[in-house]
């Protein structure tokens, strides 16, 4: 058992804390305030981070990048979300299909997109999943009905795809160079049989963003409409098999088992806001009486800080889990947690900004109004029992 | 970052799950079910498991301990407390003051108590502070001389004399030797006029009254002390005069311990009421469909599963921080959480059992009824306030 860091780990950790109190912090509030969503959005705090290397933080060393471990990949999440958890998560989307490049695609799609990915600080990637009607189900399809899921439809001519359909909510949607997509290549089956993974550069012919939603929270974080109208990719573009996409690979470690990680770490530091903020505010703030003298506020207090470090102590065990290649259902309970943990937290933090007098605090509101979308992408029934159903399907009874 | 146990970790990890399976589990249920508060108690496991070295297992390595460190020490509570949570406490309670005597006592003391400790399987040690009129005002005082525990020491000559009560005192009715905390400065608030003895059962005017029948932890005995003209040495007085409320620098005995104890403990019942609940929605069938593909039961097992595994993560994190010396809220804040994921969990493995058809499983329902005690120990108000305070007052 050792729950410290290493040298590099906490190199890394101060320099992300430093980029995310001297940059991130200043301008959050300000860009949160945007009213146009696609405005909210800013390259220069990109640009600035990844001359930094959070852009590329997950590429392997020999082919250029930094390498940093899970452990380190969490610690980064958790202190840039500490000043802004959109920001944060622009950068680690760029990690998550870092990820999945190095481990599924093959050697001339790697150098066709490693390289400009590497070289570019613009160059951010995204995904594209959900549709209109194809979110949940595309998450835990029904068995063996062809109608549930995503439709967007590929239809092979020869060495091209020809894609038609729509994506919505598409992370890094209006911005990204290049997007990651689920296509339906075989209707007739389920989609657990019948997606293919393909890579959609943005000047792809008959591709291009539509409108980029109005969110509640995580408002500089760009989720947007993708429109395809016969639009027509290389096969060569193709990741892995034809039809092959939801057919996990044994011992697999990227896509979304780091996107469980990613959303419990960054999770981590909202939490990690909120009782910064609280604290402070308790410390500094009379009500008829030292405000940190009240007992209904050191309870709050408590209860903030044992959330939070409950929730660090979890994140930080899966991150080595993820590095000890050890597999298990806590990657998706610790990202079920932090959505109960972060909206409780973040809830009780507004609650002390009202008793103390300064109602809606526009940092704390923030900072709830952020947590919300952990309840799409975290925290919603599906996610919940997609990993009770592993909990469930484990021969034997796992403790440590 | 290491999650891992070492060898020796993980040895006495499988030595106390399988004391646990083997030995704890056979009578666990039995023992509950006693009507008799004092019954409930067999000397029988306790022996068995201080052969293994669960009673001594803190005990220095030179006066003949195994000397585990904390995070073996948290693994071995809680794997006992799979098989029993009062049975792991009845242990565990001996490693508390283990813990005070290596950390408090004078040589003298230790030469007098440790050996013979460490030689009888039935020895085991219990504490003293609770009052009939205190037990939050204990721990957590008004600065008023009225409030807190009233049990009076006197000096006479080279000795004290003690006259008054203790309640729902751990190891009541069984300890060979208690760690009595008594007033002896009534004039002052209490964190200043508190003195620590050493009280062997056996000391004249000294003797344990009932046995306090609770709904829960059946097997763990608490009880009434009662104390008239009880006559002890001022050689078993431990620390100074005044003095036992005085908190040393750098002391990880005691409540330290204590918090720790309590979060792997609870920790251990959070690990049965998973399994029993995962293994009968396993096994079970309703309406024609297994009870495990049902949405309802799978939002259950995984809510109960993630709250156990958040639960061991941050006692895990806890112990090596003990092991590190390393002093934060983290060890009484993870007692509070215990009291949270602890009563939530046993209490959704009801609702399964109910829902499988086995309502008022009496096993399910010890799990449910051991973890009320939480609520008095680890996540009371006082217990929770004491953190609170700390975090804002201290926390970087």
């Amino acid at each position: 058992m050792d729950f410290s860091l290493n040298q590099e780990q906490r190199a890394w950790q101060e320099k992300a804390r430093k980029f995310a109190a001297e940059e991130i912090a200043p301008l959050s509030l300000e860009r949160d305030a945007i009213l146009d969503p696609f405005d909210a959005f800013d390259w220069e705090i990109i640009k600035k981070g990844s001359k930094l290397g959070f852009r590329t933080a997950v590429i392997s060393r020999e082919q250029g990048g930094h390498d940093i471990d899970f452990v380190t990949q969490a610690i980064v999440m958790t202190e840039l979300a500490k000043a802004d958890s959109a920001i944060s998560k622009t950068f680690s989307q760029c990690w998550k299909w870092s990820h999945l490049i190095a481990a599924v695609c093959n050697d001339d799609q790697k150098e066709r997109f490693l390289e400009p990915f590497l070289a570019d600080d613009t160059f951010v990637l995204g995904f594209g999943a959900t549709e209109p009607n194809g979110g949940s189900d595309n998450r835990m399809p029904p068995p063996g009905d062809i109608r549930a899921g995503h439709r967007l439809a590929g239809r092979v001519e020869g060495d091209t795809m020809v894609l038609n359909g729509d994506k919505v909510f598409i992370a890094n949607g209006s911005i990204a160079k290049l997007f990651f997509v689920y296509v339906r290549t075989d209707p007739t089956v389920p989609i657990g049989q019948g997606t293919t993974l393909m890579m959609v550069p943005r000047d792809t012919p008959g591709f291009r963003h539509g409108k980029v939603f109005n969110k509640s929270g995580w408002r500089f974080y760009q989720n947007a409409e993708l429109i395809f109208e016969n639009a027509r990719l290389p096969m060569a573009n193709m990741v892995g098999e034809l039809n092959g996409a939801l057919r996990r690979r044994e011992g697999e470690i990227g896509g979304d088992l780091f996107g469980d990680l990613e959303l419990a770490a960054n999770g981590l530091g909202i939490c990690d806001a909120a009782c910064d903020k609280a604290i402070a505010l308790v410390r500094a703030r009379k009500n008829g009486g030292a405000l940190k003298d009240q007992q209904l506020i050191q309870l709050k207090i408590g209860r903030m800080k044992m959330l939070t470090e409950a929730l660090r102590s979890y994140v930080m065990r899966v991150a080595w889990e993820h590095d000890e290649h050890i597999l298990s259902t806590n990657a998706g309970l610790a990202m079920n947690l932090a959505t109960d943990i972060i909206q409780e937290v973040t809830e009780i933090g507004m609650e002390i900004f009202d008793h103390a007098g300064t109602p809606m605090d526009r940092g704390i509101d923030k900072l709830v109004r952020d947590t919300f979308i952990w309840s799409h992408l975290a925290g919603d029934s599906v996610q919940r029992m997609k990993v009770a159903r592993r909990v469930l399907s484990e021969e034997k009874f796992n403790l440590i | 970052m290491d999650f891992a146990l070492t060898e020796e970790q993980r040895a006495w990890q499988m030595k106390a799950r399988k004391f646990a399976e083997e030995e704890i589990k056979p009578i666990t249920l039995e023992r509950d079910q006693i009507a008799d508060p004092v019954e409930t108690f067999t000397w029988d496991i306790i022996k068995k498991g201080s052969k293994l070295g669960f009673r001594t297992s803190v005990l220095e390595k030179e006066r003949g301990g195994p000397a585990i460190d904390y995070v073996t020490q948290a693994i071995v509570m809680a794997e006992l407390a799979r098989g029993d949570s009062a049975i792991s406490k009845t242990f565990s309670q001996c490693w508390k003051w283990t813990h005070v005597i290596q950390a408090l006592c004078t040589e003298e003391q230790k030469q007098r108590f440790l050996p013979a400790f460490l030689a009888d399987d039935t020895y085991v040690m219990g504490s003293g502070g609770t009052e009939p009129g205190s037990g939050s005002d204990n721990r957590m005082p008004p600065d008023d001389p009225r409030a807190g525990m009233k049990l009076k020491a006197e000096r006479d000559g080279d000795d004290w004399i003690l006259n008054g009560d203790k309640v729902f005192i751990a190891n009541g009715s069984i300890a060979k030797l208690f760690f009595v905390q008594a007033r002896t400065d009534p004039t002052v608030r209490m964190a200043d006029g508190i003195t620590r003895f050493l009280v062997p059962r056996g000391t004249p005017g000294f003797r344990h009254g009932k046995v306090f029948n609770k709904s829960g932890w059946r097997f763990y005995q608490n009880a009434e002390l009662i104390f008239e003209n009880a006559r002890i040495p001022d050689s078993l007085r431990v620390g100074e005069v005044n003095g036992a409320r005085k908190k040393a620098a750098g002391d990880v005995s005691g409540d330290m311990f204590g918090d720790l104890e309590l979060a792997a403990n609870a920790l251990g019942i959070c690990d049965d009421a998973c399994e029993k609940a995962i293994s009968i929605v396993k096994s079970r069938q309703q309406g024609g469909q297994p009870l495990k593909d049902q949405q309802l039961i799978q939002l259950k097992i995984g809510r109960m599963k993630m709250l156990t595994e958040a639960l061991r993560s941050y006692v895990m994190r806890v112990a090596w921080e003990h092991d590190q010396r390393i002093h934060s809220v983290n060890a009484g804040l993870v007692m509070n959480l215990s009291t949270d994921t602890g009563q939530e969990v046993t209490d959704l493995a009801l609702d399964i059992f109910d829902r499988a058809g086995a309502p008022a499983d009496p096993a399910a329902d010890k799990l449910a009824r051991d973890m009320y005690i939480w609520s008095h120990l680890a996540g009371d108000t006082v217990q929770r306030l004491k953190f609170g305070r700390n975090i804002i007052a201290h926390a970087a």
